[in-house]
C-alpha cells in the first residue's frame, strides 16, 4: 500500500503548496474477473479463476501559467496472486509553466516527449522557446533520464549510463506550413550478465558481458504543408547519425476530391531500427518498403464508407492488407484481409454505442471474428478467433459513472475466457 | 482553414426557421437597437439546452400589432403559422449560470447574429467548441467531456473515423502553432496512451494474460477501443493476431512498446510461455540448418527478409541472444563459423569496437585478442589487420 499512500501523500502536498487556481481530478476504480480454460494445458491449473483490481487517478493543479500535473495507476490481485501481485506507474507526474515571459513554456518532471525523432517518456527537464510575431519560430530542448518501462520511482539507473536529451527547431510558416528539424541523444545501456563462453580450443570460460558503447543519435525532418486548408501533404526523413543510415521516410498526401469525397496515399521507407550496438544490427537484412492509398466517402447522413489497400515490399516477397468499412458516430463495421508474406487472414469486426436512457444509460457491444494463419509457408490450417463485448454505463450524474462490461474470447490457445468487469469513474474540478 | 476544422457547425446541419417567418436579426439588432432578452426572454432564466429559447408569439407583440389580421403576412407566410423550432441538443447547458454567475453577454458566444438574417447564416452564430474552449480548458473551467455532454456515445468527429486517421493525424496536428483543436478533447495524458515508447511492459505469463493498461480515462471514453476496459487499443483477442501486424508494419509497435522489455515477456526463450506459443515456422524442417556453407536455412531467409520479427523474440537484456548458440566466433579464423555479416561488413567503418570492449561484437568475438588495442593479425584483429584467415 505504500505507492498508494505516495500518490495520495504527493496530491495532498501539491494541493497545500499551491494556491491553486483550479484542481481537476478524475478518479476510476474498476474489479474484473475472468475464468479461463485451457484446453492445451493437461496440468490441474488448466481452469484458473482470477481477480484483479485497478485504480486509474489523473489530478491537475493550475494557478495562473502553472500547472502540477500527475497521472498515476495501481493494480493489484485480490484472489491467485500473481508476480508481485501489486503494481503502481506513474506515466506523468511533472510541474509545467505556460507562457512565461511571453516566451518560455516549461516541463520539469515526468513528462511524455514528443519532439521529432525525440519521443519516449522523460524524467528530465523540457523548455520551448517560442518566439517571433506569431510565435512562428519555436525551439526546444530537453534533457533528463529515459523513464523506466515499469514507470515506478525505483532502481533509476546512473545517469551516465541512461540518458536522452535533444531538441527540436520548428518553424510555423506564413500560413500552413510546419517544418521540424529534430536531434536526439539517447543512451540506454543494457544489463550486463555472466555466461558461458568458448575460448579458442572451444573450453567453456565464464565472461561477464557488458554492453556498452555510444548513444543512439537520431536526426529528423518533418514538413507538413496544407493547401487551400483542405488538401494535406507531409512527408519526413529521420537518419541515424552513428550507423550513417536513413532509418525512416515517408511521404503522405491526403487530397479531398469533392467536399464529401477524400483520397489519401501514403509510402514509406523502413530501415529495421534497432538500438546502438544491438546484436541484430551486425546480421545481414533488408529494408522495406510500404505503399497504401484509399478513399473515404462521406454521405449527407453521417456514415463514412472507406476502403484502403495496402502493400509491404520486402526482399523477395510482398504482403497484402485490404480494409473496407462503413462507420457512423455510434457504429462502425470493418472487414479486412491479409495475403502474402505476413499472414493470411479474413476478420470482420463490428460495433454499437449509444444512449438507452437520455443522459443516464448508454449501452455498448462488440465483435470480432477472425479466421487466419500466420506466415504464408509454414502454417496450413487457419484458425478462428473471437472477441464479443457487452457493456452499460450509468451516469446518475455527470461526475459519476458506473461500467458494468462482460467479455467472451475464443481463440487457439482458449476455449473459453469469459470475464466480467464492474467500476466507477469519479471526477471533480474545483475553482478557488 | 474551413469552418469543418474549424468545428464550426455548418449552416446547413442547423435548425432553419427562414421558411416559418420572415425576420431579420440585422435589423431588430443593429437598426433597432433591441436587446437579445427583449425577445429570447426565456433565455436569462433557462438551466437546460432542451429549453426552445425561441421568441413566441406574446414576446413579439411589445413591437408589432400580433392581432391584427390585416398585417400576418408582415412576418408569416400564407398559411404558416408554426412555432419556431430549437435544433435537438445533447449539451448540459445553463443560460441562466453564464448569464448570472459568469457575467456572460449573449454576443460573447452567438457572435455575429447582428449580421444576418438568420442564425443559420452565421458560422459562429452558434457557439463552436473552440468559443466554449476559451473558458473550458480546465483552468477557468472544466474541460472533462462529462460537463457539458451528455451523452457520450456519439461525439467522435467524422475525420477521427477514416480508415487512415492513424496515420494522417499527424497531419492534422501542428499545421499551426495553435495545435488545431486537438486540446480541446485530448490532454498530453492521452497522446502517450499511444506515444510511449517504453510503455505497457506486461507481465505477459500464462497467468497474467490479461493486464489493463488502461489510461484514456483522462480523456474521452468513446472510443471502441476505451469500450474495451481490458485493453488499451487493440481489440480482446490481438494477442494472437498481432503477428499479422507486426509483419506487415502496418503499425509501428514501438510507438508504444520497447521490443527489449514488451515482446520478449512473452516470446522469450526459456521463459514462462504462453501454450503452444513458439512460432510454427521454428517448427518446420530445415528451420536452421547446421554447418558452414549449409545456407542457414528458412531462419536465415526469414531474417533477411524480416529480422524485426526476429528480434521480437529474441533481443532479451540480460542474458545471451539465442543467436549465439551458433553465430559465434571462438577462434578468430574466418570461414569456419556461421555467415553472420554481409560482404564488407564495417570494413571501412572506424568502428566501436576499438573503443570499448563493451561493443556486440565481443558478445560473439571471443578469442584471446578479441579486444580494443589488440595485436594487429592475431584473431578477430586478423579480419582486418594483417592476414591469418583461411
Amino acid at each position: 500500500m505504500k505507492p498508494k499512500l505516495l500518490i495520495l501523500t504527493a496530491m495532498f502536498f501539491a494541493v497545500n503548496i499551491t494556491y491553486g487556481q483550479s484542481i481537476n481530478f478524475r478518479f476510476n476504480n474498476y474489479v474484473y474477473g475472468w475464468q479461463r480454460i485451457d484446453t492445451l494445458s493437461n496440468s490441474s491449473s488448466a481452469k484458473t479463476t482470477h481477480l484483479r483490481g485497478y485504480q486509474n487517478y489523473l489530478f491537475d493543479v493550475n494557478s495562473g501559467k502553472w500547472t502540477f500535473n500527475a497521472l498515476a495507476q495501481t493494480e493489484e490481485d485480490i484472489i491467485n496472486k500473481v508476480d508481485k501481485g501489486f503494481r503502481y506507474r506513474f506515466y506523468n507526474l511533472y510541474v509545467k509553466g505556460s507562457n512565461l515571459f511571453d516566451l518560455l513554456d516549461l516541463k520539469l518532471g515526468r513528462q511524455n516527449l514528443f519532439a521529432g525523432v525525440g519521443k519516449g517518456t522523460l524524467d528530465g527537464l523540457h523548455l520551448k522557446i517560442k518566439s517571433g510575431e506569431n510565435k512562428e519560430y519555436q525551439l526546444a530542448v530537453f534533457g533528463g533520464i529515459p523513464a523506466p518501462s515499469s514507470y515506478e520511482f525505483e532502481n533509476f539507473p546512473k545517469l551516465k549510463d541512461n540518458f536522452h536529451f535533444g531538441a527540436q527547431f520548428i518553424y510555423y510558416g506564413v500560413k500552413d506550413l510546419m517544418a521540424g528539424l529534430s536531434y536526439s541523444n539517447k543512451k540506454q545501456t543494457p544489463e550486463s550478465y555472466s555466461t558461458i563462453r568458448l575460448d579458442s580450443v572451444f573450453n567453456p570460460v565464464t565472461r561477464e558481458i557488458t554492453l556498452d558503447g555510444p548513444s543512439e543519435q537520431l536526426a529528423g525532418l518533418d514538413i507538413n504543408y496544407t493547401y487551400l486548408g483542405k488538401h494535406n501533404f507531409y512527408s519526413k526523413v529521420y537518419y541515424d547519425i552513428e550507423l550513417k543510415k536513413l532509418y525512416r521516410a515517408e511521404i503522405n498526401a491526403r487530397v479531398a476530391i469533392k467536399d464529401n469525397l477524400r483520397a489519401f496515399a501514403e509510402y514509406n521507407y523502413r530501415e529495421p531500427h534497432f538500438t546502438y550496438n544491438s546484436i541484430f544490427w551486425v546480421f545481414a537484412y533488408s529494408k522495406y518498403q510500404e505503399l497504401q492509398g484509399g478513399l473515404d466517402y462521406s454521405f449527407d447522413n453521417g456514415i463514412i464508407a472507406y476502403g484502403k489497400v495496402g502493400t509491404v515490399l520486402y526482399e523477395n516477397d510482398n504482403s497484402v492488407k485490404v480494409q473496407a468499412g462503413f462507420s457512423n458516430a455510434n457504429y462502425g463495421f470493418s472487414f479486412i484481409k491479409y495475403m502474402g508474406y505476413a499472414g493470411e487472414s479474413d476478420g470482420i469486426s463490428g460495433y454499437y454505442q449509444n444512449q438507452i436512457y437520455e443522459d443516464i444509460l448508454s449501452a455498448s457491444a462488440s465483435v470480432s471474428y477472425s479466421r487466419y494463419r500466420l506466415g504464408d509457408i509454414y502454417e496450413t490450417d487457419k484458425v478462428n478467433s473471437f472477441s464479443g463485448m457487452l457493456g452499460v454505463t450509468y451516469r446518475p450524474m455527470p461526475q459519476l459513472s458506473v461500467d458494468a462490461q462482460g467479455q467472451l474470447l475464443i481463440n487457439r490457445i482458449y476455449e473459453s475466457d469469459m470475464r466480467f468487469l464492474i467500476g466507477f469513474n469519479y471526477w471533480l474540478f474545483k475553482k478557488f | 482553414m474551413t469552418k469543418q476544422q474549424k468545428g464550426m457547425v455548418f449552416a446547413s446541419e442547423r435548425n432553419d426557421n427562414s421558411k416559418l417567418i420572415k425576420f431579420d436579426h440585422k435589423l431588430h439588432v443593429t437598426d433597432a437597437e433591441i436587446k437579445c432578452a427583449d425577445c429570447h426572454k426565456n433565455a436569462l432564466t433557462s438551466i437546460s439546452s432542451k429549453d426552445n429559447l425561441n421568441p413566441v408569439k406574446k414576446d413579439c407583440a411589445g413591437c408589432h400589432e400580433v392581432n391584427d389580421e390585416k398585417t400576418c403576412n408582415y412576418c408569416h407566410y400564407d398559411g404558416v403559422f408554426k412555432k419556431l423550432e430549437a435544433p435537438k441538443s445533447e449539451l448540459i447547458f445553463s443560460h441562466k449560470f453564464h448569464i448570472e454567475t459568469e457575467k456572460k453577454q449573449c454576443i460573447d458566444c452567438h457572435q455575429e447574429l447582428d449580421k444576418v438574417k438568420f442564425s443559420k447564416e452565421s458560422a459562429a452564430g452558434f457557439p463552436s467548441m473552440e468559443s466554449c474552449y476559451s473558458c473550458h480548458n480546465s483552468q477557468k473551467a472544466s474541460n472533462n467531456c462529462e460537463s457539458c455532454h451528455s451523452n457520450l456515445t456519439n461525439l467522435t468527429p467524422k475525420n477521427h473515423r477514416s480508415v487512415n486517421f492513424l496515420n494522417e493525424h499527424k497531419m492534422s496536428f501542428g499545421v499551426s502553432s495553435d495545435k488545431n483543436n486537438c486540446m480541446m478533447c485530448h490532454s498530453d495524458n492521452f497522446c502517450q496512451v499511444c506515444h510511449s515508447p517504453v510503455g505497457f511492459k506486461g507481465n505477459n505469463s500464462k497467468d497474467n494474460f490479461y493486464a489493463p493498461y488502461y489510461t484514456k480515462e483522462g480523456a474521452v471514453r468513446t472510443d471502441r477501443a476505451a469500450l474495451q476496459k481490458l485493453t488499451t487499443a487493440h481489440t480482446l483477442n490481438y494477442k494472437f493476431t498481432h503477428g499479422l501486424d507486426a509483419n506487415q508494419k502496418s503499425f509501428e509497435c514501438n510507438t508504444c512498446h520497447e521490443p527489449q522489455s514488451f515482446c520478449v515477456s512473452c516470446h522469450q526463450s526459456g521463459g514462462e510461455l504462453i501454450t503452444g506459443f513458439v512460432p510454427t515456422s521454428h517448427q518446420v524442417n530445415n528451420f536452421t540448418t547446421f554447418g558452414v556453407n549449409t545456407g542457414g536455412g528458412l531462419h536465415s531467409e526469414l531474417a533477411r527478409k524480416d529480422i524485426e520479427s526476429c528480434a521480437s523474440c529474441h533481443n532479451v537484456e540480460g542474458s545471451d541472444p539465442t543467436c549465439i548458440k551458433c553465430h559465434f566466433d571462438n577462434d578468430g579464423v574466418k570461414g569456419t563459423h556461421p555467415k553472420t555479416h554481409d560482404f564488407g561488413f564495417m570494413k571501412d567503418e572506424k568502428g566501436i569496437w576499438h573503443e570499448t570492449a563493451g561493443a556486440v561484437c565481443y558478445t560473439c568475438h571471443t578469442d584471446a585478442n578479441a579486444k580494443p588495442n589488440g595485436i594487429s593479425g592475431v584473431g578477430f584483429c586478423g579480419y582486418c589487420h594483417g592476414q591469418n584467415t583461411r
